[in-house]
């Protein structure tokens, strides 16, 4: 396909050469998202003041159809949407290049538009309350599972599209060498979400076929191993996608280049290998399932994916770290840090991000992975306490931070309501992290998840739960509500960006580039830098905290399962 | 956003090997595929059925 120069256009912020047709599908893609981040974020406002034991705001019909609605647009719908984003910025706009096909990229757009609008319309006909899960025998209306399809259908055209502007990158000598880390990372996601969509594919089109009667039974185990391989591996793109989206905020901010490239190629090769694995922590209690298989997925597997993910989170604050002391703040261990642009969304955004998804939702998913210690929390409120930390406290955060980045290089217009923008990391991060780690603290009480009323008032199982936990329950979901506040001062600062912030004209000016970490030290003659012998001192420390309170966690809960489960 | 393998430097072979996104896709499908998936259903189907 001949591309002319008036395709492209050079943007004066960033300094990349942007294909106009795959702008407009990253402007479209992260408009959907937002604004899919905004209904899924008041269905979740809805379970949150109904789980609160003091409010129970929704009746049980109306919560179920809520929460059915909070999972799949906030897990699903908005976070695959700007993933598609992503994926369009990090194949044209950063190699160059045209996008492939833009015809399918339209295909990807509105087919996933209309399956998530039939399975908006499916839940709120009030039919298809079986949550995010649907598992058989609960049967849903067939066009929530058509829905389903689709909007899976036009992701799987997305990636596709992706691969394909690479093809057309490499062979028009857009780039040189290998891809750069950040498209290998979009790479790594990239393929990650055709493993889950086609698991997708082969549980809900039978599932569907059950659900107009052509097929009598769904096996409701298979169906759970089945549909694990598409609902945990859907999470495994997201955090393939942010931690991409960490190293490119990295190098936009700070001007720093990764530790070891090759390191962290490695440890982006160990999440294709292994990551989707973890899909079988959910199946810890199915008893259809052997020991080994459990075992050998989650203890040792999932173990060397946990790895790449220590070594993203050394690498990341670490390539900050060397940028930061190379260009002069090169003493004691945090000045570093301490100095950082903390009132810049795009960083501020990005570290909250790091730290949330390292220390709530990565310890915690690491030790709910242990076959014994998951005996105390399977299907309690630990799970949402736990997913909340990686998707929100870790996903939606970046995914936020390097928003702030695209409205004025994607849509190009300067971001308005700047105080919001400084304080709304801070708040969001506020309401997850203590939002997750309450839900945690009440599911290792043992409140299960996903009911209306934790004391099952009237119910013939009726069950009292220790104080603590109904407190534990109230605090969470007040910062619950914290956290729709953050939700609700980034989509205003979105919104009224894109619709009345100041238009940065084509022409215009190049905006100041932040200088290579490199070429301020080659300038200064700065040759040695760091304490101890080592160029990130600050970053080893941090990294110590995390793994030394990953050990403490890990044997607490063993220590815990000891009193619940005594041996006599 | 740096670049590995300046021109004129002949890429590891691990190198290569990252550099193929369809190797990548391959094994991104297939090994959770046979570890996961597969395996999973085979321990399924043979659970024995109740007397």
């Amino acid at each position: 396909m001949a591309t002319t120069m008036s395709d492209f256009r050079v943007d004066p912020v960033s300094g990349l050469k942007i294909h106009r047709t795959a702008n407009t599908l990253v402007k479209w893609n992260a408009f959907a998202a937002v604004v899919f981040l905004l209904v899924g974020g008041l269905f979740g406002l809805g379970v949150a003041l109904t789980r609160m034991p003091s409010v129970q705001l929704l009746s049980p019909e109306l919560f179920y159809m809520a929460l059915t609605a909070h999972g799949l647009v906030n897990l699903a719908v908005w976070i695959i949407f700007f993933e598609m984003a992503a994926l369009y910025f990090l194949g044209a706009h950063i190699l160059g290049s045209r996008l492939a096909t833009p015809r399918f990229a339209w295909a990807q757009f509105w087919l996933m538009l209309i399956g998530a609008a039939m399975v908006a319309v499916a839940v709120l006909q009030g039919n298809s309350s079986v949550m995010m899960t649907s598992y058989p025998p609960l049967q849903a209306a067939p066009h929530f599972y058509l829905g389903l399809i689709l909007f899976a259908v036009g992701a799987l055209i997305g990636c596709f599209v992706f691969l394909g502007t690479l093809v057309v990158a490499k062979r028009e000598k857009t780039y040189t060498g290998s891809l750069p880390l950040v498209v290998f990372g979009g790479v790594v996601a990239t393929v990650i979400a055709v493993f889950t969509i086609v698991s997708g594919a082969l549980i809900l089109i039978p599932t569907f076929l059950w659900s107009i009667g052509l097929i009598s039974h769904i096996d409701p185990m298979m169906y759970r191993v089945i549909w694990w391989g598409f609902g945990h591996s859907s999470q495994q793109i997201n955090v393939a996608t942010h931690i991409t989206i960490w190293y490119l905020i990295a190098s936009l901010v700070f001007g720093a280049k990764p530790m070891s490239e090759k390191v962290s190629r490695g440890a982006f090769l160990l999440y294709i290998l292994f990551l989707q694995l973890g899909s079988a922590h959910h199946l810890l209690s199915d008893p259809g399932l052997t020991s080994s298989w459990k075992i050998l997925n989650t203890s040792y597997m999932i173990y060397l994916a946990v790895l790449a993910s220590m070594i993203h989170g050394l690498t990341v604050p670490g390539s900050i770290e060397v940028a930061q002391r190379r260009k002069g703040l090169d003493t004691g261990l945090f000045t570093w840090l301490r100095k950082a642009p903390w009132g810049n969304p795009v960083f501020s955004g990005m570290f909250l991000s790091l730290v949330g998804f390292g220390f709530i939702g990565g310890i915690s998913g690491v030790v709910m992975s242990v076959e014994q210690i998951n005996m105390i929390i399977h299907n309690t409120a630990y799970l949402p306490g736990h997913f909340h930390g990686t998707l929100v406290a870790g996903t939606t955060m970046a995914f936020m931070a390097v928003t702030y980045y695209l409205i004025p290089v994607v849509f190009q217009r300067k971001i308005v309501l700047t105080g919001v923008a400084k304080l709304q990391p801070y708040i969001f991060s506020l309401g997850a992290w203590v939002f997750s780690i309450a839900l945690m603290g009440a599911g290792t009480l043992g409140v299960q998840r996903r009911h209306a009323d934790i004391t099952f008032a009237g119910q013939p199982l009726a069950y009292e739960y220790p104080e603590i936990a109904k407190g534990l329950m109230d605090i969470g979901e007040i910062f619950g509500v914290v956290m729709a506040v953050g939700a609700i001062m980034f989509i205003a600062v979105v919104l009224a960006s894109i619709f009345t912030g100041e238009r940065i004209a084509e022409d215009s000016a190049p905006w100041p580039k932040v200088e290579d970490a490199d070429v301020v030290a080659e300038r200064t003659g700065k040759k040695h830098i760091g304490v101890w012998g080592m160029e990130a001192p600050g970053t080893f420390v941090l990294a110590m905290i995390l793994f030394v309170t990953l050990v403490l966690y890990y044997f607490v809960n063993f220590k815990y399962l000891s009193t619940v489960w005594g041996l006599s | 956003m740096s670049e590995s393998n300046p021109n004129g430097v002949n890429p590891h072979f691990m190198q290569k090997a990252l550099d193929n996104q369809w190797l990548m896709l391959a094994l991104a499908v297939l090994v959770p595929l046979v570890l996961y998936t597969l395996w999973g259903l085979w321990d399924i189907i043979n659970v024995p059925p109740a007397p």
